[in-house]
């Protein structure tokens, strides 16, 4: 496994970053959060962008242990081959899942608003597709296609405020109604909606020295940010009570609004997040192939990103329900979460004690 | 074929079939059952079913009436929906619903089953209105407003129009069920009733609700009044019932009520609820021919004090009235919530607002008198 030439901008690796992390999170976490919290969601969203902001910390430590080695090949070394290729299988795999759940989902919040006859599984492989291409040309198309995709998912947040005349601020009121421990409670539920954040360990080692860190934090406290004002807003739009019994929250809280030409706001919302779902599909498509092609060098990279894609379109295409989707998820999200806060606190720890790293970096900051 | 060739044609006949959604889900007009009005009832010989009426536009060809009204019986929502789907071989779409009339007798035992059911449909349009519909929804639905025009559009604008004159509240369907969930404020709907003609439909006052439960009603100046102190409304016409002082010597003068402003303290000593309401509005007289000279201090303080004293009376009668419903339309409730938190019960809360203790104050600023070409301002202070 060659080491990249190229180097990711610092800009490149927020809006991948970004990218992966706001995808279908944003249509269910005021309800799946507040179910828990109560009013206190959106304080709940803010603690657990400080916790992922942590955890990042901790990917930086691992990745500064090892510069400018690839994260499959960094795991090999910090922790001996073979526990490292059952670990970047595992990844592989938790990945694959993940990105299947984001098509699945948003194929369900669209097909109950918009899509009704297209058939899930055009809809579904479209995306898988439109990120098998990608992923088959590399991080850095990756990267330059979240950049544009940014530059037109961003002013989306303007139309958020639209409906902001119809908003009452008690409905928000008191903060903390089920109490402190309930806002700690649901902090693993917000934190679901910021899953895809291990892309900073793919991501980070081919980028420019320096500010990856910087870039990383800032990416997640533009999402936390997000986050909590889509969970505030809608709170305020619908009441709480409201919101935990809405599939869709954030679709009901953007109906509320009706201009001349904007008459349905969910609408339009929904078709132009569609490319930055397809960014949060198209980005773990890319962990997974990188995780497997790091586990088994000889697939080849190319050969590794069309198994994904194919067991991402299988996945996708198996015919659950949505409350299936629904509960089926939830344990899968713990250990995704796990996968990526754990082990590469784990991996970091471990190379510290096997003496790995380190010393390199000390020689190529002195170089 | 190369493999990126049999690449760029698969991804290619993707975005074919995906760009092919335009077609799969394409909507014809005449497919759709367009529902734009739609009342609901409970049926006269069975409580348990439900009346539901549809009002479909239609089309230029086929068009000898405005509207087609249809009436499904079902015992759910949904069941009727079912039975329209059956009886028209349409789509039922109530995307562009403009107005949902309760009948009284529903609205009076309950209205949350049908309304929440109603809202299950992800295709509906929320912000179409709600009245309570006096006595039967059905009925109201079936009185021809003009020789062409279409009853909901009628009833959608007599209800904007009303709203906007500071006669009634305007309820959405999304707002009526939001306050519904919260449990903290009861929303305030209109009733509609036909004229004394049974040619046209009017609004007759609002309806009090407790949750989606209807419990008693005000007319119009009572209306008007709960308007003014939510602050919906920044003029309000209110006709004081007795006009007749020493002062105000015109036989029925209307007080104008500019930028109206209330303000509630809300205390809670144990299960005691005290509430202290404090109006604060402008006010200008219409219709008014007084002989006084409005020009004295003394009097426009006078009749300030009288218009006061006058607007007290008539908020403390109205909040009686609401306290013996249990109906919280001023959203009082969520000042207590506020401060409760997790503790606050509703149900509780209502028996508490039974028994406040109630205090009001109106604070009045004179602006002037008449319309604008006959404008008699205070004396400065």
């Amino acid at each position: 496994m060659a080491k990249q030439k190229w180097k990711l901008t610092d800009f490149q690796l927020f809006t991948l970053l970004v990218n992966v992390m706001a995808g279908t999170g944003v249509f269910t976490i005021t309800r799946v959060v507040a179910e828990v919290a109560g009013r206190g969601a959106p304080i709940s969203i803010l603690l657990s962008g400080v916790a992922v902001m942590v955890m990042l910390g901790f990917m930086y430590l691992l990745i500064r242990r090892f510069p400018g080695t690839p994260y499959p090949l960094l795991v090999q070394e910090a922790i001996g081959q073979w526990p490292g290729r059952i670990y970047l299988l595992l990844n592989a795999i938790v990945q694959i899942v993940f990105s299947a759940i984001i098509a699945k989902n948003y194929w369900f919040t669209l097909n109950s608003y918009q899509l009704f006859s297209t058939p899930m599984l055009v809809f579904v492989s479209l995306m898988v597709l439109l990120g098998w291409q990608m992923t088959r040309r590399g991080i850095i198309v990756l990267a330059r296609v979240s950049e544009i995709v940014l530059l037109i998912s961003l002013p989306l947040l303007v139309l958020l405020l639209l409906p902001i005349k119809l908003i009452r601020i008690r409905y928000a009121l008191p903060l903390f109604d089920e109490g402190i421990m309930a806002v700690i409670q649901a902090m693993p539920q917000s934190i679901f909606a910021f899953l895809g954040f291990e892309v900073f360990l793919f991501a980070a080692p081919l980028a420019r020295k320096g500010r990856s860190l910087i870039a990383g934090s800032l990416a997640v406290g533009l999402t936390t940010l997000s986050y909590s004002t889509v969970t505030l807003l809608t709170i305020m739009g619908l009441s709480v009570e409201r919101a935990k019994t809405t599939v869709y929250p954030l679709a009901a809280y953007l109906g509320r609004i009706q201009l001349p030409v904007v008459e349905r706001l969910d609408t339009i919302f929904m078709i132009i997040w569609l490319f930055q779902v397809i960014m949060s599909v198209s980005i773990p498509i890319y962990l997974a192939a990188s995780s497997l092609y790091g586990a088994i060098p000889r697939l080849g990279r190319h050969v590794a990103t069309d198994i994904c894609a194919v067991a991402i379109l299988v996945l996708a295409a198996w015919p659950v329900t949505r409350p299936i989707l629904f509960k089926l998820t939830e344990p899968f999200n713990y250990l995704a979460v796990f996968f990526a806060g754990a082990f590469p606190v784990s991996i970091w720890l471990v190379a510290m004690l096997r003496k790995k790293g380190g010393k390199q970096s000390e020689t190529d900051e002195a170089a | 074929m190369k493999l990126t060739r049999l690449r760029n044609v698969i991804t290619l006949v993707a975005l074919m079939c995906f760009l092919c959604s335009g077609c799969w889900d394409q909507r014809p007009l005449e497919d759709l059952g367009l529902v734009y009005g739609l009342g609901l009832d409970r049926s006269e010989f069975n409580e348990k079913l439900f009346v539901v009426t549809t009002v479909n536009p239609l089309f230029a060809d086929t068009r000898r009436a405005p509207n087609e009204i249809d009436t499904v019986t079902a015992p759910s929502f949904g069941l009727a929906v079912e039975r329209w789907r059956n009886r028209h071989s349409r789509q039922f779409a109530p995307r562009k619903l403009r107005v949902i009339l309760l009948g009284e007798d529903l609205a009076r035992k309950g209205a949350q089953d049908p309304l929440l059911s109603v809202m299950q449909y992800t295709q509906l349009n929320e912000h179409a209105n709600l009245a309570v519909a006096r006595p039967r929804a059905e009925d109201l639905l079936r009185v021809k407003p003009l020789a062409n025009e279409r009853v909901a559009t009628f009833t959608d604008q007599l209800l904007r129009v009303n709203e906007r004159e500071g006669a009634a509240a305007q309820v959405t369907l999304s707002e009526a069920v939001s306050r519904f969930f919260a449990a903290d404020s009861d929303p305030l709907i209109p009733i509609l009733a036909e004229d004394k003609m049974g040619e046209r439909l009017v609004v007759i006052g609002s309806g009090l609700f407790s949750g989606l439960t209807m419990v008693g009603e005000l007319d119009e100046r009572e209306t008007e009044l709960v308007l003014a102190m939510r602050g919906d409304v920044g003029d309000v016409v209110y006709s004081p019932a007795t006009g007749r002082t020493d002062v105000l010597l015109s036989s029925y003068p209307q007080v104008r009520m500019q930028n109206p402003k209330a303000e509630y303290q809300v205390d809670l000593e144990g299960e005691r609820l005290s509430v202290k309401v404090e109006l604060n509005t402008g006010f200008s007289l219409q219709q008014y021919s007084s002989a006084e000279d409005m020009s004295d201090l003394e009097d426009t303080n006078s009749v300030a004090q009288s218009v006061a004293s006058n607007l007290t009376l008539a908020i403390a009668d109205l909040i009686a009235k609401m306290q013996a419903t249990t109906a919280d339309p001023l959203g009082l409730g969520q000042y207590v919530r506020v401060k409760q938190g997790k503790d606050f019960d509703v149900k509780v809360f209502r028996e508490q607002w039974r028994n406040a203790e109630v205090e009001v104050e109106v604070k009045t600023t004179f602006i002037r008198c008449n319309t604008m070409n006959s404008t008699i301002v205070p004396p400065k202070k």
